[in-house]
C-alpha cells in the first residue's frame, strides 16, 4: 500500500512529459491532453521507457485536463482523463508501477486577483478527481502550484470526493515564495493541516536552487516530502536546460539528507534523467528529519507562529463592552 | 535606447510632466522606491524564427502569425522575431487593491508607478536580448493592441512563452492580462538597423489625439 511506505523507502517517480514530447518531434504550445485520443502509442512509449528507467509513480497525461483548459477543445473531462489513464495503465500493466491522475492548476486566478470563484475551482477540480478514480488511477498529485487557496481547492476536492492518497507539490522561485507571494511555511502548515499524504515541491527551479526550499520545507511538516524540479533553468534563445543527467542526480543528493524521500524530474528531464536519479539512490534510505513543531496560525504570505503572546486585531463589539 | 526612470515615466502617465508641483515631485518619488523595493518584475522571452507568408508573418514552431499593417511595418526586415512577456506579479494587484481601499489619490499614483516599472522591466528585458545578439538590430517592440496588432494574439503569445507556469501570468476570456501590470510584446530581430516605429509624432497613430503634442511636448526624441 501507498500510504504505508511513504516516508519509509524512497519513492522514484518520473519525469517531463512535454519536454520529450518536443524532442520526438511535437511543436511546443497546444494541449497535450489531445494525444491520449490522437497518438496514445506515443505516450505509451515515453510511460514504458520511464518505467524502465525506475519510475515506481507515472504521471498520466491530465496535467490541463481541466473544464476551463478543455472548453475550446470541444472534448471533455471525463473523456480526455479516462483516455489519459486508460493509456497510463496499460502501460505499467504487469509492472509495479502506479498511475497517478496530474491535476495542474486551472489557468485561471482565483478570487479576489481573478474572478475564479473558489467553489468553482473546487467543481472543476472534482470533476477530474472523479473522473480519474473511475478511470482506475492509483493516487491523485497536484502539482506546479503557485496559489495555496488554488491548491486548497484541489487537495480537499479529492479527498472529499474519492478516496485516492494525495500528493500536492508548488513552485517557488529563487525569492523563496511563489508568483502570489505564498511562503515555503504557509504552505506546509496548510497542506499538513488539510491531510495531503505527501508535499512538495516542483517545476521553476533546477535542484541546486530549490535544495534550500526544501531544507525549510522538512522542517516545517512531518508528511513525505517530495522533489520534483527542473533539469536547471531553460536558454531562452533555444529552449535547452543546462543542467545534465549527471549534475541532476548529484544536485539532488543533499535533498535526501535534507529529508526528502519522494524523487522525480520536472521541466527539461527525460528517462535518462531518471535512470541517473535511480543509480544515485541506489542502497539509499532515508535520512532523519528535523521537524520543528509549532502551533502556526496562516495566510499564503505570512505564517504566523504561535509560540507566545500575540496581538490580534479584534473588531470592537459595537456596544462598546 | 533612453532609459527613463520610473518616476518620471509615472509623472508623464499622471499627465504632469515638467510643470509638476514639487509635492507631487516627491509623492511619486516615494511611491515609485517604495514600490521598487517591494516588487520586481519578471520577464521571460524566446527567439523564433519568421516565415513570411502571405503577407503575414508566422512564427515557427507556433500557431501564431501576425498580419496587419503595424506588424508588416515593423517586421518587414526581420528574419527573427523575440516574443516578451513582463509581469510585477499578484504581489503589485494586492498593493493596489489595499491603496484603492485607504487613499484613492495615492492608488492612482501606485497604478503610474506599476506601469512605469513593468515598461523599465520590459526595458531590461529588451537590453539583455540586445547585448545577447550584439551583431543584430532590434526594433522597437510593440505589443496587441497597438495599431492594428489585435488584442487576439494574447492568449497565443502566452501559450507560446508559457507564462502561466513561468511567470504566473494568464490572459482573462476578455483578452485582458491578468496580474493587471503585465506587458506582452514583439520585438523583431534584422541584420540592418531599424528605425524607430513606435515612439515619435511620425510613427504614433494617436498623433491626432495626443495630450503630450497638445501641450507642446513629446514622449520621445
Amino acid at each position: 500500500m501507498l500510504t504505508e511506505t511513504l516516508g519509509k523507502k524512497l519513492l522514484l517517480l518520473d519525469g517531463a512529459m512535454g519536454t520529450v514530447l518536443q524532442q520526438r518531434g511535437l511543436p511546443p504550445g497546444g494541449q497535450p491532453e489531445l494525444l491520449n485520443l490522437t497518438r496514445p502509442e506515443l505516450l505509451t512509449s515515453i510511460y514504458q521507457e520511464y518505467i524502465a528507467a525506475g519510475s515506481q509513480v507515472i504521471y498520466a497525461n491530465t496535467f490541463g485536463a481541466n473544464r476551463l483548459k478543455l472548453s475550446r477543445t470541444g472534448r471533455g473531462v471525463d473523456e480526455i482523463v479516462a483516455s489519459a489513464v486508460t493509456v497510463a495503465r496499460q502501460a505499467a500493466a504487469g509492472t509495479d508501477t502506479l498511475v497517478a491522475l496530474d491535476i495542474g492548476p486551472l489557468g485561471e486566478l482565483l478570487e479576489p486577483m481573478g474572478s475564479l470563484s473558489f467553489e468553482r475551482a473546487y467543481d472543476c477540480f472534482r470533476e477530474m478527481a472523479e473522473a480519474g478514480e473511475r478511470a482506475g488511477a492509483d493516487l491523485a498529485v497536484i502539482e506546479t502550484m503557485t496559489d495555496l487557496y488554488e491548491a486548497k481547492a484541489a487537495l480537499l476536492a479529492v479527498k472529499e470526493n474519492t478516496r485516492l492518497p494525495v500528493f500536492v507539490t508548488m513552485s517557488f522561485d529563487e525569492s523563496g515564495r511563489t508568483f502570489t507571494g505564498c511562503t515555503v511555511a504557509s504552505m506546509a502548515r496548510t497542506l499538513e493541516g488539510l491531510g495531503a499524504d505527501a508535499i512538495g515541491l516542483n517545476c521553476s527551479l533546477g535542484p541546486d536552487l530549490l535544495a534550500p526550499l526544501l531544507r525549510e520545507l522538512c522542517e516545517n511538516t512531518r508528511l513525505p516530502v517530495i522533489a520534483k524540479p527542473n533539469a536547471g533553468l531553460p536558454d531562452p534563445v533555444d529552449g535547452h536546460y543546462d543542467m545534465s543527467p549527471e549534475e541532476f542526480a548529484a544536485a539532488l543528493l543533499p535533498c535526501l539528507e535534507a529529508g526528502v524521500t519522494i524523487f522525480g524530474g520536472c521541466c527539461g528531464t527525460s528517462p535518462e534523467y531518471i535512470r541517473r536519479l535511480k543509480e544515485a539512490l541506489e542502497g539509499r534510505i532515508p535520512a532523519r528529519r528535523h521537524y520543528v513543531g509549532g502551533s502556526f496560525v496562516c495566510t499564503p504570505v505570512s505564517p504566523l507562529r504561535l509560540d507566545g503572546v500575540r496581538v490580534i486585531g479584534e473588531r470592537v463589539n459595537p456596544t462598546g463592552k | 535606447m533612453e532609459l527613463y526612470t520610473v518616476a518620471e515615466e509615472a509623472l508623464r502617465y499622471l499627465g504632469a510632466g515638467e510643470g509638476a508641483p514639487d509635492s507631487l515631485r516627491e509623492q511619486v518619488s516615494e511611491a515609485a522606491k517604495a514600490l521598487a523595493a517591494a516588487v520586481r518584475p519578471r520577464y521571460t522571452y524566446k527567439i523564433f524564427d519568421l516565415d513570411c507568408e502571405e503577407g503575414a508573418f508566422r512564427l515557427r514552431n507556433t500557431d501564431l502569425s501576425l498580419s496587419g499593417e503595424t506588424a508588416a511595418r515593423m517586421l518587414a526586415q526581420c528574419d527573427q522575431a523575440v516574443l516578451l512577456a513582463c509581469t510585477l506579479g499578484t504581489n503589485f494587484d494586492l498593493r493596489l487593491l489595499a491603496a484603492q481601499a485607504r487613499d484613492m489619490a495615492r492608488a492612482v499614483i501606485l497604478d503610474a508607478c506599476g506601469s512605469a516599472l513593468v515598461e523599465s522591466g520590459c526595458d531590461a528585458a529588451e537590453a539583455e536580448i540586445a547585448a545577447r545578439f550584439p551583431e543584430r538590430y532590434l526594433t522597437d517592440r510593440f505589443s496587441p493592441g497597438y495599431g492594428d496588432l489585435p488584442l487576439s494574439l494574447q492568449p497565443g503569445i502566452c501559450a507560446a512563452l508559457d507564462t502561466g507556469r513561468r511567470l504566473g501570468l494568464h490572459t482573462t476570456e476578455s483578452l485582458l492580462l491578468n496580474p493587471v501590470k503585465s506587458v506582452t510584446a514583439v520585438i523583431g530581430l534584422s541584420d540592418r538597423p531599424q528605425m524607430a516605429r513606435i515612439r515619435g509624432c511620425d510613427f504614433c497613430t494617436l498623433r491626432e489625439n495626443c495630450a503630450l503634442r497638445r501641450g507642446g511636448k513629446r514622449c520621445a526624441d
